[in-house]
């Protein structure tokens, strides 16, 4: 099989001929590439899929390439949290609504003007952020400020328009080949209201609007979900065998009853437009998901991505495979401190190891990755031992 | 008289004016800033911790909650400060170099101060140097730091290697937390210890401080 069958059959709860290894290391390798500290034996300008072919797992293209777009125009709306990539199988477009865009240093602010008011914001990306790996703008001025803001920022969504972009994702695919599954991007939030806590507004803030402005929430909800419509049906339309919307969930900041009423509908919404279709549905799982595990198993979702286990979190692969009863995929596994020295020895890294795979065993529905992504310090050696030990006792289905 | 339950009830229904006019009717009553403060506005803080210890309420209720006992404390303040009556220890707490994440550490803030603590937030992307100079003018007993992210959890370590040669080590307790943070990384760099979460957070200040 080539790896991108062997994940494919992973996430179809099929079973692959090997346990798949696929580490993020898109952040690792932006800032050793830029820091010139890339490590033998590679050159400085030894590329991201050059460095994944000589680990030897799959292409890790799930998240997309923040730093990739065609034009700089094309990260201005990045405040409000549209984005346009390469490799997106949609482009959106603002409608009625007029920019003005100032430079300031590092930071970019970005005012829209539309027939019943205006709205700013600014994004941020430093030198800092660059050499840390860092491929996503900051949003250091919110677009929501007062409460008058609510309706401008809800016009502006009522009137985006959904684009097929399709042959920019078959040249994102084209690209991948064999080496993996080439991601559709939907979003970086799972729903509306997931959305305005991501990108609208400050965590702290966002909460307490809760309580002063629920209306306001609602109403900005509701305008807001003809743009995630679009997107759902131009998702589930396109050639991409793999949707991958939104994330970051948490049991204290998606908390259960925020995940139930605000995230799952929506997760569940583009599962049954895409199950048809025989589409599967990605999510970013990167955070403490304790308590959030029976909600995550009913969300629709096929195949959980950057699921972090102990020591990162409360939870263990074993409890997340008992929660999801054999109808999700996990991906990941690895948490991204096991690859420090700073946090784990070698030899702990090998115990962590051994017994991450015997929790795992006999392997079915799950693709070994690294949770988020390996770190900029990581030692590589390390993601060189794992290939290793996938190739020793990887074969499927894994002895117990 | 302190009416505990009724600054319960407005603090953790969030209704900021209730806390003040209890606040400002205990006062009037004659009670001391001291008492309204560690019979009314503390324990109601506390069950609140404990509520969300315990997964009954979650992140809104606690940041609402937060906010209401902060409008009591306005008025508290002053009246504290001219008496000279102190709070039971100081805690400074910020968010590391290089790391903008701040809800994490808005939290522990907001805990600890419900736990009684005086709490001096510097806020995010907090070089060493800031640290070293907040320790000097607060004289905290203990320092608190919190990252989100692998690339930054580093700074922790060039913190604690920074209150070490300002010759402050000795003086201050330091305390880290956030997702990439373990018991063994604390270890690793020197600090005195790791919290898993929030309310985790307050017990182990409360340790610390009972030890120092």
């Amino acid at each position: 099989m080539t790896h991108k069958e062997g994940m494919l059959s992973a996430a179809r709860g099929e079973w692959a001929d090997q346990l798949p290894w696929v580490p993020r290391i898109d952040l690792w390798h932006n800032s050793n590439y830029l820091r010139g500290t890339l490590p033998s034996p590679f050159k400085q300008d030894t590329t991201l899929d050059e460095v994944a072919d000589y680990i030897g797992g799959g292409y890790h293209k799930i998240v997309p390439e923040f730093l990739k777009v065609r034009s700089p125009e094309d990260t201005i709306d990045r405040g409000l949290g549209v984005y346009r990539l390469w490799g997106m199988a949609y482009r959106p477009e603002l409608v009625g609504v007029e920019r003005e865009v100032k430079q300031e240093g590092d930071t970019t602010q970005v005012t829209y003007h539309t027939p019943i008011g205006s709205v700013s914001c600014k994004i941020l990306y430093s030198e800092g952020m660059k050499r840390a790996g860092a491929s996503i703008t900051w949003i250091s001025e919110h677009v929501l400020k007062e409460p008058k803001d609510y309706k401008v920022v809800g016009y502006i969504f009522k009137n985006i328009k959904i684009l097929p972009d399709y042959q920019n994702y078959l040249e994102y695919r084209g690209k991948v080949g064999d080496r993996g599954y080439a991601a559709a991007f939907a979003n970086l939030a799972s729903s509306p209201m997931h959305h305005i806590m991501k990108e609208f507004l400050d965590a702290t803030q966002f909460y307490l609007e809760m309580f002063d402005h629920p209306k306001e929430l609602q109403q900005l909800c509701e305008d807001m979900e003809p743009y995630y419509d679009q997107i759902y049906r131009v998702l589930a339309e396109s050639p991409a065998e793999v949707i991958f919307s939104g994330g970051n969930y948490d049991e204290m900041i998606t908390y259960p009853p925020f995940f139930r009423d605000h995230i799952m509908p929506h997760l569940q919404k583009l599962a049954d437009l895409l199950h048809p279709k025989g589409k599967l549905l990605q999510t970013h799982c990167d955070g403490e998901n304790k308590g959030l595990l029976d909600l995550l198993a009913e969300s629709g979702m096929d195949i959980a991505e950057a699921v972090c286990p102990q020591p990162m979190t409360k939870v263990t692969i074993k409890e997340v495979k008992k929660a999801f009863k054999g109808k999700i995929t996990i991906f990941g596994g690895i948490p991204s401190v096991t690859l420090l020295e700073e946090s784990m020895s070698d030899e702990e890294f090998e115990r962590f190891m051994k017994n991450l795979f015997k929790e795992i065993a006999p392997g079915d529905r799950f693709i070994l990755g690294v949770s988020d992504t390996t770190p900029p310090d990581a030692k590589f050696e390390r993601l060189l031992r794992i290939t290793e030990i996938v190739e020793e006792w990887g074969k499927l289905p894994m002895k117990r | 008289m302190v009416h505990a339950e009724k600054f319960y009830k407005a603090i953790s229904e969030g209704k900021m004016e209730e806390v003040k006019k209890l606040t400002q009717e205990a006062l009037d009553a004659g009670e001391r800033a001291e008492s309204v403060l560690k019979d009314g506005l503390l324990p109601a803080m506390e069950q609140i911790g404990i509520k969300f210890k315990n997964n009954e309420i979650y992140i809104p209720e606690v940041l609402i909650a937060a906010r209401a006992m902060h409008a009591g404390m306005a008025i508290l303040k002053p009246i504290l400060s001219k008496s000279g009556a102190t709070r039971s220890a100081k805690v400074i707490v910020g968010t590391v170099k290089g790391d903008l994440h701040d809800i994490g550490k808005n939290l522990v803030v907001m805990m600890l101060e419900g736990g009684g603590f005086d709490v001096v937030d510097l806020g995010i992307d907090v070089s060493p140097d800031k640290f070293v100079e907040a320790i000097k003018k607060h004289q905290p007993q203990v320092v608190g730091m919190s990252a989100l992210l692998t690339t930054t959890m580093r700074e922790m370590k060039g913190t604690i290697e920074a209150i070490q040669e300002a010759g402050l080590r000795e003086q201050v307790k330091t305390i880290i937390g956030g997702a990439p943070v373990t018991e063994r990384f604390a270890k690793e760099i020197g600090a005195d210890g790791c919290a898993p979460d929030a309310a985790s957070a307050v017990d182990l200040v409360k340790s610390l401080v009972a030890k120092a």
